[in-house]
């Protein structure tokens, strides 16, 4: 699916913040960084853009598509949040195979796709540890993993430099990049 | 240690014990003549009766309170619900009402409304019946139950269910797959609490189902219609029953209680 992403005019208030107008398009395979200080909204936006939050105001186009009011499952962008938010009471293998429970695939081929896609992110040997037991980096490239496993469009990157070392920040970038070749657009901030 | 540290250490702990001795005189002079009386319950048909019923009605009433908490629980704690102050208030209202109200509440509402008699024409009849006993036991207990799973659904980050929904969940499924296992101990907890609590209420089962020997009449009953008849036999079985059935709950209750995410 090579699409473009578009936003027009997304605005949208949470509490005493608000998010005011914002545009911007993003071609398919393009890297897209926002940047801003702590509490400008960087999050807030993703989550809109995943569907969590309807906006208020504005709409959202992937390609031709409207997809303004799709809610998140319809709408299946990756997402990794910058805590990286793993569900604590599955296995690392659990967390990375949680999007493929309704694929048409069989036990055999779900446990192999994990091990690729854990392979490709240098997390394989961590695949029966529980999350709690993990470093920052490697909960990260798991929450990667857990993302990128469903092939999606889009890919949300919350702070994703944050928990990794300039060496492994590098591999981190080619990984994300091979993985989402097919994808329309990775945004990341 | 200073004179004044050792004369509060000295204080705060004779207080402790006192306070340990007089729930222990209490608690031990039942369960002294009551445990060698204990075979009795076996024997006498009103007390197997009594203890059958008990069961029943508990587990029943602790299992609506489970059905109907969890949702009420998940859109007070996820969702903004209109008025919120207002129907917290409304829903924790039996929490602080003495049950002998809650069983007065019930009565007049099944006994002289048309809802009354509607239910009791589809042949649901409340007042002064085993289902009565059962709907006693859920209206006094239910917000407890929705306390505690308020209190757990709002532990767990947001977030994971927001995740699980870019990964294709429906919200429901969200909380089945997410939510659901990460609170199983808190819900667990929540149901020997609920079931404890249930077993033992007196006053809105005495108000909606009455005291009927043979009939309504439930352990908490029995202790009550054994005292005025003077058997004082069949009565401190009932009450050491009770008394063991709450050693359990608690043991289950603080086992469960550590053992949390
Ligand atoms: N559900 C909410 N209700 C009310 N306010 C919210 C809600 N979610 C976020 N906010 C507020 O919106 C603002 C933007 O939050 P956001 O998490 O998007 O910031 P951020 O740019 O990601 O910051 P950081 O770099 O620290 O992660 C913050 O002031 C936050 O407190
Ligand atoms: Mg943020």
């Amino acid at each position: 699916m090579k699409v473009k992403l578009t936003l027009e005019g997304i605005a949208k208030k949470l509490g005493d913040f608000s998010l005011k107008e914002i545009f911007l398009e993003v071609k398919p395979g393009e890297y897209f960084v926002i940047l801003g200080p702590s509490g400008a909204g960087k999050t807030v936006l993703l989550e809109i853009l995943a569907g969590i939050y309807p906006p208020d105001q504005g709409k959202i186009w992937l390609g031709e598509r409207d997809i303004t009011h799709w809610p998140p499952e319809k709408r299946r962008f990756g997402f990794v949040y910058q805590d990286h938010a793993l569900f604590p009471h599955l296995t690392v293998e659990g967390n990375i195979g949680f999007g493929l429970r309704d694929s048409r695939l069989n036990p055999l081929q779900r446990k192999q796709k994990i091990r690729e896609t854990a392979d490709l992110l240098g997390i394989a040997h961590l695949l029966s540890r529980q999350p709690h037991t993990l470093s920052g980096g490697e909960s990260q490239r798991v929450a990667l993993a857990r993302a990128l496993i469903t092939r999606p469009p889009v890919l949300l990157l919350d702070e994703p430099l944050s928990s990794l070392d300039p060496p492994n920040s590098g591999d981190y970038s080619r990984s994300s990049k091979g993985c989402t070749s097919s994808s329309a657009a990775s945004l990341s901030m | 240690m200073s004179f004044k540290a050792r004369w509060f250490r000295l204080f705060t702990l004779t207080s402790t014990f006192l306070v340990w001795a007089f729930i222990a005189a209490g608690v031990g002079t039942v369960l002294v003549r009551g445990v060698p009386l204990l075979p009795l319950a076996f024997r006498l048909p009103e007390l197997v009766f009594a203890v059958k019923l008990s069961l029943l009605t508990s587990s029943l009433s602790t299992l609506l309170c489970l059905l109907t908490a969890l949702p009420v629980a998940y859109a007070l704690a996820r969702q903004s619900v209109p008025g919120q102050g207002f129907i917290v208030s409304v829903l924790r209202l039996p929490l602080t009402l003495p049950p002998v109200v809650s069983g007065v509440c019930l009565l007049l509402l099944f006994g002289t409304t048309p809802l009354g008699r509607a239910l009791a024409d589809l042949g649901l009849k409340l007042v002064f019946s085993v289902p009565g006993i059962i709907v006693a036991q859920y209206f006094v207990n239910l917000p407890g139950l929705i306390t505690v799973l308020q209190a757990a659904i709002e532990g767990v980050d947001v977030r994971m269910e927001y995740v699980a929904r870019t990964l294709g969940c429906s919200p429901f499924q969200a909380f089945c797959r997410v939510t659901l296992p990460l609170i199983r101990n808190q819900i667990l907890a929540g149901l020997i609490l609920t079931w404890g609590k249930t077993l033992g209420e007196f006053g809105a089962v005495l108000m909606l189902a009455g005291a009927t020997r043979f009939r309504t009449e439930i352990l908490p009953i029995a202790i009550f219609l054994n005292m005025s008849t003077g058997d004082m036999e069949a009565l401190m079985v009932s009450a050491t029953i009770l008394i063991l059935i709450a050693f359990i709950t608690l043991g289950a209750f603080e086992r469960l209680g550590i053992k949390m995410y």
